[in-house]
Parts: C-alpha cells; structure tokens; sequence
C-alpha cells in the first residue's frame, strides 16, 4: 500500500507543479453516483460513498484538455452479520474534448481515461494479500454536457467504467457513473 | 444549401454514443434445457463444488438447475472463494447464491480456498452460522443423514480431518439417529479417491475413511477439489467427484470428465434407490446413474 501512495503521491504532485507552472491549468472536484453493472455486486453492497474525486488538468488549446485524477470509492456489504466495506481508490489519467460548443457557454464533451485502482478491505478479520493482488486497472469512457462561466465550469457527465475482471476474482466491478463536476481555473 | 452549424455538429457525436452503446450490451450464449423431468414426489438435492473463479458460470449452472425445478437444498462441495484472504467475495457469493435458491438451504463443506485458519473459518462461519468454529457438521436432508466435514481442519495441523474430527464422524455415524435415517451421506471437499489431476493427494487416509463408510453403510460420498467429474463404486459406496462449478476444468476435454456442471440427487424413498444426474453448462445429461439406499 504505501509504494502506491508514493506513486499517487508523485504523479499528483508532478502534474500539479507542471500545470500551475502554465497557462490555462484547472483544478476539479467531482461527485458521483455509481451503479454497479453487475446485478451481483449491486445486490450484495451498497454504496456507502459516492464517488468522490479531485482532478488536475491542463487545457491544451480550445477545445482538448488532459486531466489527472484521484478518486475515492467504498461499498457496505448487505449482509447484516457480515459487516465489511470496500474502498476502491485509484487515479487516473484523461483526455477530454469538446464534441459541441453552444451559444452561451454551453457544451457537450467526450471523455475517456485510464488509470490503476486499489482495493481495500475492511470487514471481520480481513486477511492481508500481497499489494499486486489488490491492484487493478480500469477505463472510463463519458459524455457529458458542461457550462462555463468567467473562468468557471459545472459538468454533468454519463461515464462508463470498466475494471479489468481478476481484480475481485472474476466478479465484475464494472459501473456506470452520474457525476456532477466542479471545474475552476487556476 | 448549407446545414446550419448546430446540426453539423450535432451530427459528430452520434457515432461516440452508437459505440457507448454497443459496448454496454452483453453476450448471451443458447442453452439446451430439455432432459426429460422427474415427476413425483420427491426430495431434489443439487450439488455443485468448486465455483472459485467463475461465478458467471455458477451463476448459468444455478439458472439452468432453477429452469429444471427448483431444488429442496444446494449441497456446495468448498472453494467458493478465490482464496481465504478474499474476504470481500463472501458476500458475493452469499447474494448469488441466495437470488437462486428461493429461500432453500444451502450447506457447504469448505475446501482448501476457503479456509486456511481458524480466522477465515470464523468469517465464513458469520454468514453461514452452521460452519460453528469447527466447519462440520450434520445436517437432515429428506431421508438422508448428511454428515458435512472440514478437509481443511485447522486443529490438527498438516491433517486433512483432525483427531478430533475424526472421532466426531465416527460418533456421529454410529449414533441412532444416523442409524435410523433411512440413508447417509458424506460431504467433504477433499476426496477420498481422486480420479485426475489431484489423483496422488487423497483425503488423509482414505482407507480407514472408505472401512467407516463401509462399516456404517454410507451411500454416497461426494466431493469436490478436482475441477471436473468421476464417479467411482466401491463396496457399495459411490464416491462421486464434482469440481465444474465454475473455476477452470483440470484435463483435456477430450477425457470425458472437463466439463462445468452439477449433479441433481433426487431421492426417491418407495424405490430404495437415488437418483443421480449430471448435467453440463449447454444442459445436457453427461451421466446418470442410481445409488442403492
């Protein structure tokens, strides 16, 4: 766990010090929704926090910005005599570009990213495993629609996540996300 | 004449959204599920082992075994679990399991990926009390005086089955109530006589074990831990190994054994006899057999 936090660390820390050192960076917080696509893993946990994340980004000209990510997820078992809870952070590096740029600041954007992802596990008597088995990595596709105002944007965006499959021993993770983002300039 | 700039760009993403789509749809595969009923009055038992790594297929297996008639209880033969440590995968399994049973029972006699300390006997024993501190037990099924043991027993360490746990069996066994039950029955995740890939690792030690059923006229003896199916009649005794539940088949399909199934027990009491039936993941019956009680 902590060679992941001194990845996520460094990674966030290099892209915020590049982007604040040009013009155009932008910092974002995000709220998601997310509903399991696996019937499964919806029925046996809840979401007990949305999806929560913070985001460094650089516009690149007009109409394409990169982003980097961090975010935050944990689920509550169901099972009433089997209390555990999983949290899923990662991060996760984007692209998005706007598809559509309406009259009065209004516009519709594709965004797609990768990243790796890190399962935790906190219930009765959770047993240790080697770091790499609780890695994973997973991709986002979305399509969102934004408005921007003197500096500032607010994004509603319909993602779709995939988690590569051996991450919960063939029990998908997949989801689709609802997320309402916050987006000012630096 | 021109198209107004909106619609021109309106038309761009139409493509994007085509792909969210098509990429969201999920494959579904044909199955055969006409193999003829059994009608009548009778005790309907599924077993099903080794589900480890595959709940897409449990998951087929439990749909096809629910299509068939729904089954009185679901005997799981261990290793529901990719491996002891993955404690997140209890509740998975418990919801999957229980949105096909319609309330049935499910028992479990756990297998080496379920358990490996008393610590994971103890999580997997909060969502399914009956595992105790020990992971076996007897249970009533029908007619059937099932005895359930822990290959994985943590009391005596190196040994499959425990001092312990072996003087509990043979107490059990002996006990009127077995006696009077008008058959018996022994679920154990390890066998006793491996057929394929686990052939030179026997329950510990299968001899003795074999004189015990032998002795107290235990009609079958089924287990799991070799990803596929054999059936074996020694003595009376049918040792049926059922492994397909889900997690990759050991051997070459070819053999007649790697394939993913489950085997239906129905208990038909005015015969004397059960009634055994495998079937595979396209639903078809790969063996049928009959095991005198």
């Amino acid at each position: 766990m902590w060679l992941f936090k001194v990845v996520v660390s460094v990674c966030v820390a290099s892209v915020g010090l590049s982007a604040w050192a040009q013009d155009k960076a932008f910092v974002r917080g995000g709220v998601a929704y997310v509903e399991p696509a696996d019937a499964v893993v919806a029925s046996a946990y809840a979401s007990q926090s949305p999806k929560l994340s913070l985001a460094l980004g650089q516009e690149l000209d007009q109409v394409n910005r990169a982003i980097l990510q961090w975010h935050h997820r944990s689920y509550d078992s169901d099972l009433e005599n089997f209390p555990a809870r999983l949290s899923l952070s990662g991060v996760a590096a984007g692209f998005e570009h706007d598809l559509v740029a309406l009259a009065n600041g209004w516009r519709l954007t594709l965004a797609a990213a990768v990243g790796a992802l890190y399962l935790t596990t906190q219930g009765p008597e959770a047993a240790k495993e080697p770091l790499l088995d609780r890695l994973s990595f997973g991709y986002n596709l979305g399509f969102g629609c934004g408005y921007s105002y003197a500096g500032y944007n607010v994004q509603a965006k319909v993602e779709q996540e995939h988690i590569f499959r051996r991450f919960l021993g063939n029990y998908s993770f997949d989801g689709h996300l609802y997320e309402l983002a916050f987006t000012a300039l630096l | 004449m021109n198209m107004p700039a909106w619609r021109r760009w309106l038309r761009r993403p139409l493509w994007l959204v085509c792909l969210l789509v098509v990429s969201s749809c999920k494959e579904t595969a044909a199955i055969n599920t006409e193999f003829p009923q059994v009608t009548g009055e009778v005790f309907k038992v599924q077993l099903v082992g080794d589900s480890r790594d595959g709940p897409q297929i449990y998951a087929s297996l439990l749909g096809l075994a629910q299509h068939s008639g729904q089954a009185d209880a679901l005997i799981h033969l261990g290793d529901l679990l990719s491996s002891p440590a993955r404690t997140e995968q209890i509740p998975l399994f418990a919801s999957l399991t229980k949105s096909f049973l319609q309330g049935k029972p499910v028992y479990i006699a756990p297998g080496n990926h379920d358990v490996d300390s008393v610590t994971s006997l103890r999580n997997l024993a909060k969502v399914y009390p009956y595992l105790g501190e020990t992971g076996y037990y007897a249970q009533h099924l029908g007619g059937c005086f099932c005895v359930f043991l822990n290959s994985e027993d943590q009391a005596t360490p190196g040994s499959h089955i425990g001092n312990e746990q072996w003087a509990w069996l043979k107490q059990v066994l002996q006990s009127p109530t077995a006696q009077r039950a008008h058959y018996r029955a022994v679920f154990v995740h390890r066998p006793p006589f491996p057929q394929n890939h686990h052939k030179d690792q026997p329950l510990r030690t299968p001899e003795p074990f074999h004189e015990l059923m032998v002795a107290h006229k235990v009609s079958l003896v089924a287990s799991g831990h070799e990803h596929n199916y054999s059936r074996l009649v020694q003595d009376s005794v049918t040792y049926l190994i059922t492994g397909g539940g889900g997690s990759p088949v050991h051997g070459s399909p070819d053999s007649g054994a790697s394939f993913f199934h489950y085997v239906e027990i129905f208990e038909k009491l005015a015969g004397n006899q059960l009634l055994g039936r495998v079937i595979d993941f396209q639903g078809k019956v790969r063996d049928e057999f009959y095991v005198a009680i």
